[in-house]
């Protein structure tokens, strides 16, 4: 009766051990596989495609009236936009109501009509052109305020900043380009004639006195072409370039706005078709060149140490064509995306970074007059020739990723070739953000080689010395304190490492190199003299207490390198070491680098390799090892190859859950590296791991946002990588086991 | 037994030490920095005068730079209301617009201004825009180590030192002490970069001002706090790095930096960046969430009352930062009111 409730409960204890134990386990799976789940879901919007849709189309009135929009702006909320048509009049238009809600005449142009227009790149500064050598530039307000309701109201308004005649022969403005930077600081450019540009700026200063200082410049010059058909300021007023209808584009510096210098001509369109478009981009690195023929490319100045202006011109991107003649392209205020329209009414949003086509606008397929893109980036207004006007909502997602961004080589503004870069924000709207993935996993590998090559020996041969040759006392110690390293925080870890050991080994770098001629070297001799003690004495040492004879000797060594490092340094490497390194291997040294990490992130491995490694070997059974000493065999063939290859299994899963643990390593590469994300092996700079990165950067990206985005899928690199190299490794270790089972 | 628990006393005792090492350090640098320079709050600026039923919860989201000066304030302000909490949390500027999104702070200090796209985003959630306070003047300073003898740097060689684009125009990179005129066993010694991490705002406002929207070396060691770029520069010898003035320490040097070649050096002071001829002056500010045509929340008004008076601007002087002029503080009050 008795042993029958015994026997029930042992049943009951048992179903219900087994129950927890299979649903921990089944719940370990889940939530691994969830968060995997998760990891993948929140990435891979990524590649997801920008949308348009089309939300307005109407007739404007004026069109009836026989006067002809040139060109269009909207304010940021999309609710009001403004035209100005031939017969200099500006109107505003209701977009929600669809109609205009106010007409003023732009004095000062009677008898003249408008035949060229320009506006900046945040459209509140307009330039026109008028038939008779007249120019004025005018500044289009939105003031908000908000009603009890908070409910907003925009009410439009305009300023004329300046009327100008451009110069005295009154010809007609053919073409006409501005940059504003302030009221006060602006450039207009002019083209009168085949190749006649004119250039007027102004620059108001003010002082504290309250003085103003004019300062108006003029000039003018023939562009070295014979027809320009398109010219574009950049809107700090530095570079001007100038399309011709020979297919090449002309860099001129306006460094000094009254002498224009050519820097650079070249030819932009593959069939040397007529250029028709030209647009700075925001941050005014790259314009966008378009052709006759629907060709469209980039093209931006990068450093060159030959020409004599320092700069020169290249042409990182080609974008797939449109069909016909390029007739606008209007930037992003946001990013680097830009919205291009050929005559034929084809418009499609593109991104610079990306070279990608986000998205086709579905309009009306007629002949376009200008483009609004507006100011938040979330839609656009086209205005037709016919005057229909068009509004599309857009939205990009993220444009500038595709996989070759994150994985290949990008032509980024302002560098000399395509490069990887991980530079992801930037403090102003006009950054172009690099999310090349490829320097954190070079970073990744970079960080855990090094830790490992110095962790691998160290606690493989001194598990092998602990469990094999050691006096089970001097076992009981060691082990247990190189258990409590694994106890220390890795914070505290790699906070020694940056604060305290990274300047350390700085000064004293050549000693560390001797010390590893040195220590071979003391324990070849303090094992000598191990040998040697019992033929003086007479008294026979006990076996396994080498180490007590050979670690102050270590300790020694170690001094005497220290001691030995600057001669060393001023004799072989010319006094010194980090002068010597950049003279010698072209390697500059960081203070921050791969060995300070090594050392560090070594540290933490150690204990992990240490232990698991030192209970493989001591669970070879004893059979074995009596066997094989039994036979003749040292202890130390024994070891080499008895113990260790039965053991290899164990050794190996040691070895990769230390692996494992260094390539997820986050607050010691963090605090012990300068974060540095750096594309090279050299042991003497630091790098940047995936796992930091993220550490670093999440605070700052916004949700589901592009970079959060980015952030999540360097976690599911991440989590690819130790998964490819887990399961290698598993399959290895089972091979092994199978090898050495029989034995 | 007995070994384990010598060996253990021993680790503890290395421990200790090190640790006293540190301490040590630490408070050698607080010391200086009262030190360092004498500046008077402008006697226009009113004192603060409390009202009373002031209290509640604050809490703040956002810029390192501005990590202590908000704790001081904190302490200032505590001393007039003992009831009101702030909490302070400084990893960055980038993590104010977000913070203040969600809604997990009232205050976001950012020492840079808001992006176009960061007002965006709250717009988008609010549908008015974030209300800017300048509360304070920093000098962002270029900081070498106590020994380094050069005199100064223009803007296009710091350029040419941190930036691989090298917009401001510097014919050549510079990656040796050598390449600044200097002499003896600096000359073939490789510069080290120090700079911060990329949610900060002074790694933002460095590279529009310093870089020219150029984008940084990969080799600028990127750290997570301004005290440990300062650290990290007196640490050492051949650093540069950069960072606001209110965390200079006696060991390293501020370097007078002057806009082009034809320009004079200028020192980081509070004369120089008042006639705007110091090139890397800046305002640090603090965004907030005001209702247009409502009353602030209380509490906040206060605690931005506060900070315009003589009292919060003495609190700037303290951490080594610049106080704002009479002028300013009239301007930033009509925000507020």
């Amino acid at each position: 009766m008795l042993k029958d409730k015994k026997h029930k409960r042992a049943s009951f204890y048992n179903d219900a051990a087994r129950i927890i134990i299979y649903a921990g386990g089944i719940f370990t799976i889940v939530v691994v596989l969830a968060i995997l789940v998760f990891v993948f879901n929140e990435s891979l919007p990524l590649f997801g495609d920008a949308d348009a849709s089309k939300t307005k189309e109407f007739q404007l009135q004026n069109k009836h009236e026989g006067k002809s929009p040139l060109l269009i702006g909207v304010d940021e909320y999309e609710k009001v936009a403004y035209t100005v048509t031939d017969s200099a009049t500006l109107e505003f238009i209701d977009l929600d109501k669809k109609e205009i809600i106010s007409e003023t005449k732009i004095a000062g142009f009677e008898n003249q009509a408008f035949i060229s227009s320009s506006k900046t790149l945040n459209n509140n500064y307009v330039a026109l052109g008028s038939n008779q050598g007249k120019a004025i530039l005018l500044k289009v307000n939105y003031s908000v305020t908000f009603s009890d309701e908070t409910e907003r109201i925009i009410e439009p308004s305009f300023d004329i900043i300046k009327t100008l005649k451009i110069d005295s022969t009154n010809q007609p403005i053919r073409k006409i380009s501005t940059s504003v930077i302030s009221d006060d600081e602006w450039t207009i450019v002019s083209l009168v004639g085949a190749n006649e540009i004119i250039l007027r700026s102004l620059l108001i200063t003010h002082s504290i006195m309250g003085d103003e200082q004019e300062d108006s410049s003029y000039s003018k010059f023939y562009a070295d072409t014979d027809s320009v058909t398109a010219m574009a300021i950049d809107n700090t007023s530095e570079k001007l370039i100038i399309g011709s209808r020979s297919g090449s584009i002309l860099y001129y510096s306006l460094k000094d706005k009254t002498s224009p210098e050519l820097i650079q001509k070249v030819v932009a369109s593959p069939d040397k078709k007529p250029i028709t478009s030209l647009q700075f981009l925001i941050g005014d690195q790259s314009v966008i060149v378009g052709d006759a023929k629907g060709n469209i490319s980039s093209w931006m100045r990068v450093l060159d140490d030959e020409s004599d202006y320092g700069w020169k011109l290249v042409q990182p991107h080609i974008f797939n064509s449109l069909f016909s003649s390029i007739e606008v392209i209007v930037g992003s205020q946001r990013d680097k995306s830009f919205i291009i329209a050929d005559t034929e009414g084809n418009i499609q949003v593109k991104h610079l970074t990306s070279s990608r086509t986000l998205v086709e606008l579905n309009g009306i397929h007629l002949p376009i007059r200008d483009i609004v893109y507006s100011p938040k980036s979330n839609g656009t207004l086209v205005l037709y020739k016919n005057g229909t006007l068009e509004h599309f909502s857009i939205e990009p997602a993220h444009p500038e990723i595709t996989l070759q961004t994150i994985f290949g080589k990008v032509w980024y503004e302002g560098y000399k070739k395509p490069e990887y870069v991980w530079q992801s924000t930037g403090g102003t709207d006009d950054f172009e953000s690099k999310y090349s993935l490829i320097p954190l996993i070079i970073g990744t590998f970079k960080g855990t080689f090094y830790a490992l090559i110095f962790a691998i020996p160290i606690a493989l041969f001194g598990a092998l010395y602990t469990s094999v040759f050691a006096h089970p006392k001097i076992k009981s110690i060691v082990k247990p304190v190189v258990e409590i390293m694994a106890a220390l925080p890795s914070v505290v870890i790699g906070f020694l490492a940056g604060l305290w050991l990274a300047p350390l080994l700085e000064r004293i770098l050549p000693g560390v190199f001797l010390m590893f001629f040195f220590a071979p070297i003391m324990m070849m001799l303090g094992i000598y003299i191990w040998n040697q003690i019992p033929k003086v004495t007479g008294k026979k040492l006990k076996n396994g207490y080498e180490v007590l004879m050979i670690i102050p000797l270590l300790i020694l060594g170690g001094q005497l390198a220290l001691w030995l490092g600057p001669s060393f340094e001023s004799i072989a490497l010319g006094g010194d070491y980090r002068a010597w390194l950049l003279k010698n291997f072209n390697q500059s040294y960081d203070q921050r680098n791969a060995i300070v990490v090594g050392f560090a992130m070594g540290f933490a491995v150690i204990p992990i390799i240490f232990t698991i490694c030192e209970d493989a070997l001591s669970s070879v059974p004893q059979h074995l090892t009596s066997g094989s000493l039994a036979l003749g065999a040292t202890k130390w063939q024994t070891a080499a190859h008895v113990i260790l290859p039965t053991a290899s299994p164990g050794i190996f899963s040691a070895i990769m859950i230390g692996f494992g643990r260094a390539i997820g390593e986050t607050m010691i590469v963090l605090m012990a590296t300068g974060n540095t994300p750096i594309l090279d092996f050299s042991p003497f700079n630091g790098f940047r791991t995936l796992s930091a990165n993220t550490a670093v950067e999440i605070p700052e990206a916004p949700y589901q946002g592009t970079l959060y985005r980015v952030l999540f899928l360097s976690a599911a690199v991440l989590f690819i990588m130790t998964f490819i190299v887990n399961t290698a490794a598993e399959i290895v270790r089972q091979r092994l086991r199978k090898k050495y089972m029989d034995i | 037994m007995k070994l384990k628990s010598i060996s253990i006393f021993t680790i503890i005792l290395l421990f200790f030490f090190m640790s006293q090492n540190f301490a040590q350090k630490s408070i050698s640098n607080s010391n200086n920095q009262q030190t360092s320079q004498k500046v008077e709050v402008d006697k226009n600026i009113s004192h603060y005068k409390a009202v009373s039923g002031v209290s509640g919860n604050l809490s703040s989201i956002g810029s390192d730079t501005m990590n202590n000066l908000l704790t001081l304030w904190l302490e200032g302000f505590k001393k007039f209301y003992p009831n009101v909490n702030i909490q302070v949390e400084g990893k960055g500027s980038s993590t104010a617009p977000t913070a203040l999104i969600s809604g997990t702070a009232q205050l976001g200090p950012m020492s840079r201004p808001m992006k176009k796209e960061e007002i965006d985003k709250f717009e988008k959630k609010f549908g008015y825009k974030p209300t800017e306070l300048r509360v304070a003047l920093d000098a962002l300073a270029v900081y070498v180590s106590k020994d380094n003898p050069i005199e100064g740097l223009t803007l296009p060689q710091v350029d040419a030192i941190f930036s691989k684009s090298r917009r401001g125009g510097y014919k050549k990179e510079i990656t040796r002490w050598g390449e600044l005129g200097l002499k003896g066993d600096w000359a073939n010694r490789p510069i080290s970069l120090y700079g911060r991490n990329s949610a900060s705002g002074t790694y933002g406002f460095f590279k529009e001002h310093a870089l020219f929207k150029g984008d940084y070396k990969n080799s600028v060691k990127e750290q997570p706090g301004s005290a440990s770029v300062v650290q990290g520069v007196t640490e050492d010898r051949f650093g540069i790095g950069y960072s606001g003035i209110g965390y200079m320490t006696s060991g390293v040097i501020a370097l007078p930096i002057a806009k082009d070649a034809k320009d004079k050096f200028h020192q980081p002071n509070y004369e120089q960046v008042l006639s705007g001829n110091y090139p890397l002056a800046r305002f640090l500010n603090i965004y907030v969430n005001r209702v247009p045509n409502k009353e602030m929340d209380l509490l906040l008004r206060e605690f931005a009352k506060y900070i315009f008076s003589y009292e919060g601007q003495q609190v700037v002087v303290k951490d080594g930062y610049l106080p704002l002029t009479a002028k300013v503080v009239k301007q930033e009050r009509k925000k507020i009111d």
